[in-house]
């Protein structure tokens, strides 16, 4: 195959520093450019040696690199649709992070966008090049546990908003898109822990083979008291097939004010846990994402700590998006397959703002 | 339980009171189908769920008298967790032990006992007699998800995991990195795999389920004041347990008077 000529456009996401790695070492890719919001994080990205050109402008990237056929979309989440309306019709095909848009309006745009560009848009959604779930999915596929009452999930995390550049993380604007009340009289807003975590909104719909029928969401006190998004929240409801469900998307994990992450940035022992427990007439299945992985209590803190051994879903969310491109495939997750996640994550600010359950 | 292991329930519990000075004036049974006029009928709170009590019943929580969901509830009210936020309660079993009534009442209670607050709210998504997800809001504004399920096979023990997060500390009753309880004993030998996880040397060799029943039981009869505390506390979890079927039915929220 020959190699794809590809861009990241922006470094502000949490995930970007996942693709360093991959982008030099996929050898259907060819990483010939980055843009970096601002001086700073450009200087941060050379010091780490990829020696890779870095930009401060978008247009000065694309003049200098006609060859570019794709990128990747790591910029805050406010920005997405404008990037859409610019890379589109220059036939620069997109891997866009998780979230595209919580604008139904956007999201249809730019859906539009690329139908009418004939790009192939992949949504960056891991979990599903993840072996344990593609274990969960085979098992499950197979009726191991009869019919399935329940799938419950957890996507609980630290919060990444203290960490450099990830500020936008705790911001409504650049996460959500708008500053909306999280309920009335809250005075936090939209834009946290649940937009942070689609995938285990996704993940239940891929599981369930089903979409969402209702949900009904309450958020929690928040851990952080200088947030102004929501950091606690629990979601349950029933998927159409009758499956139910609890998912727990919280920044549950604790963190040290770190700008960079380093050890010592965790507080707790586990900073991160994506767990599933499906329950079924013929038994039940539990399944942890990450790992087997190994402990220490090592420096800078002594603290004990899970030291993890995963992060290979990358490989295969790249080998996908690359096939796509050169074999005019349509990715497994696409806009429209991830439409429906978007607007369970909206009913469930619904919820929260009005006490009921959301039908979809 | 079969009558053998009633008789060595009985005995045992009659050894603790004997040993500790406990005045044993009243005729005790531990058993429902043993309640009579006569007797104080010291019993799991969660075999009394629709029963009408009478002046001789004592709804039990023997959970309560498990060391590990004490410490985690000293952990709360002692401030090692500052500003507790998010109860995470999950609880598996087989239904040829449990219902899920029956796990609802445990969960409930241990909610109120473990963070010290009354429950508020309540929304439920319930699956027949199969799986149960709640989330519960306490008078004090801490949310709380509970998990149940009466789909493991027969002859399990239950999957619990009783997790707290505070602003300033998590707590748990499961090892870090895990998804089922560790056990103390593992046995692996030609002839089969055992575990053992014994917890009280004085009730040696009884199942947690009667150990945890009869200490709960001596515990009651060392501070028998407790009796309209626990009856009290019986009729509120039983009403949660009303409101959490309620809710599943009219699909809304239900608030706890």
């Amino acid at each position: 195959m020959k190699p794809i000529q590809i861009a990241m456009l922006s470094l502000d996401h949490a995930h970007t520093r996942k693709y360093f790695q991959t982008l030099k070492d996929n050898r259907n890719f060819e990483w010939v450019a980055v843009t970096a919001e601002n001086q700073q994080i450009k200087d941060d990205f050379e010091s780490k040696g990829y020696n890779v050109p870095c930009y401060l402008d978008e247009d000065e990237m694309f003049k200098n690199h006609p060859e570019i056929e794709a990128v990747v979309m790591c910029s805050v989440n406010r920005k997405h649709i404008e990037q859409f309306r610019g890379i589109c019709p220059k036939g620069i095909h997109i891997l866009c992070m998780k979230i595209p848009t919580f604008d139904m309006q956007e999201y249809d745009e730019m859906i539009s966008l690329v139908s009418e560009h004939d790009i192939v848009c992949q949504v960056e959604l891991e979990l599903h090049y993840n072996p344990v779930v593609l274990r969960l999915k085979k098992l499950m596929d197979t009726k191991v546990l009869g019919e399935v009452s329940t799938i419950n999930g957890t996507n609980i995390t630290l919060c990444p908003v203290y960490i450099f550049p990830w500020h936008w993380h705790g911001s409504p604007e650049e996460c959500y898109g708008k500053r909306i009340a999280l309920s009335p009289g809250d005075h936090r807003f939209r834009g946290g822990c649940i937009s942070d975590h689609p995938h285990v909104f996704d993940m239940i719909r891929w599981l369930a083979k089903s979409e969402f029928d209702f949900v009904f969401a309450e958020a929690g006190p928040n851990l952080r008291d200088d947030l102004e998004v929501e950091d606690t929240v629990l979601v349950t409801g029933k998927m159409k097939n009758g499956v139910s469900f609890i998912i727990d998307p919280s920044w549950s994990r604790h963190e040290r004010k770190n700008k960079q992450i380093e050890p010592g940035w965790q507080v707790d022992p586990k900073r991160m846990e994506v767990n599933f427990t499906v329950s079924g007439d013929q038994g039940v299945l539990l399944a942890d994402c990450f790992g087997p992985n190994v402990y220490h209590n090592g420096i800078p803190t002594e603290d004990y700590i899970v030291h993890y051994t995963y992060f290979d879903e990358w490989i295969g969310m790249m080998d996908e998006f690359a096939d796509c491109i050169r074999n005019k495939k349509r990715p497994t997750i696409n806009l429209q397959w991830h439409k429906k996640t978007i607007e369970a994550m909206n009913a469930c600010y619904d919820s929260i703002s009005s006490g009921t359950p959301i039908l979809l | 339980m079969e009558s053998s292991e009633k008789v060595k329930a009985h005995a045992a519990l009659a050894q603790l009171t004997k040993k500790y000075g406990v005045d044993l004036s009243h005729r005790i049974n531990l058993h429902k189908d043993g309640r009579t006029a006569r007797a104080l009928s010291l019993l799991q709170g969660w075999k009394l769920i629709g029963s009408t009590l009478t002046d001789g019943d004592v709804p039990l929580c023997p959970w309560r008298t498990r060391r590990s969901l004490i410490e985690l509830r000293n952990v709360v009210t002692d401030g090692t967790l500052e500003n507790p936020c998010l109860f995470r309660f999950s609880c598996m079993s087989s239904n040829s032990d449990w219902t899920l009534p029956e796990l609802m009442y445990r969960e409930f209670d241990l909610l109120e006992f473990i963070c010290g607050e009354q429950v508020a709210s309540v929304y439920a998504v319930i699956k027949g007699n199969a799986a149960a997800n709640l989330l519960l809001k306490t008078t004090g504004n801490l949310l709380c998800s509970i998990e149940l399920s009466t789909q493991l096979p027969k002859g399990m023990k239950p999957l619990e995991r009783h997790e707290i997060i505070a602003q300033r500390g998590i707590a748990s009753d499961l090892v870090v990195d895990t998804q089922i309880q560790q056990s103390s004993v593992y046995c692996l030998t030609l002839s089969g795999n055992e575990e053992f996880t014994d917890v009280d040397a004085e009730l040696f060799g009884f199942d947690a389920l009667t150990q945890e029943h009869i200490r709960a039981a001596f515990e009651f009869l060392r501070n028998s004041a407790s009796k309209h505390a626990l009856v009290e506390n019986h009729k509120r979890i039983s009403k949660i347990i009303a409101a959490a079927y309620e809710s599943d039915q009219r699909r809304i929220k239900i608030t706890i008077n």
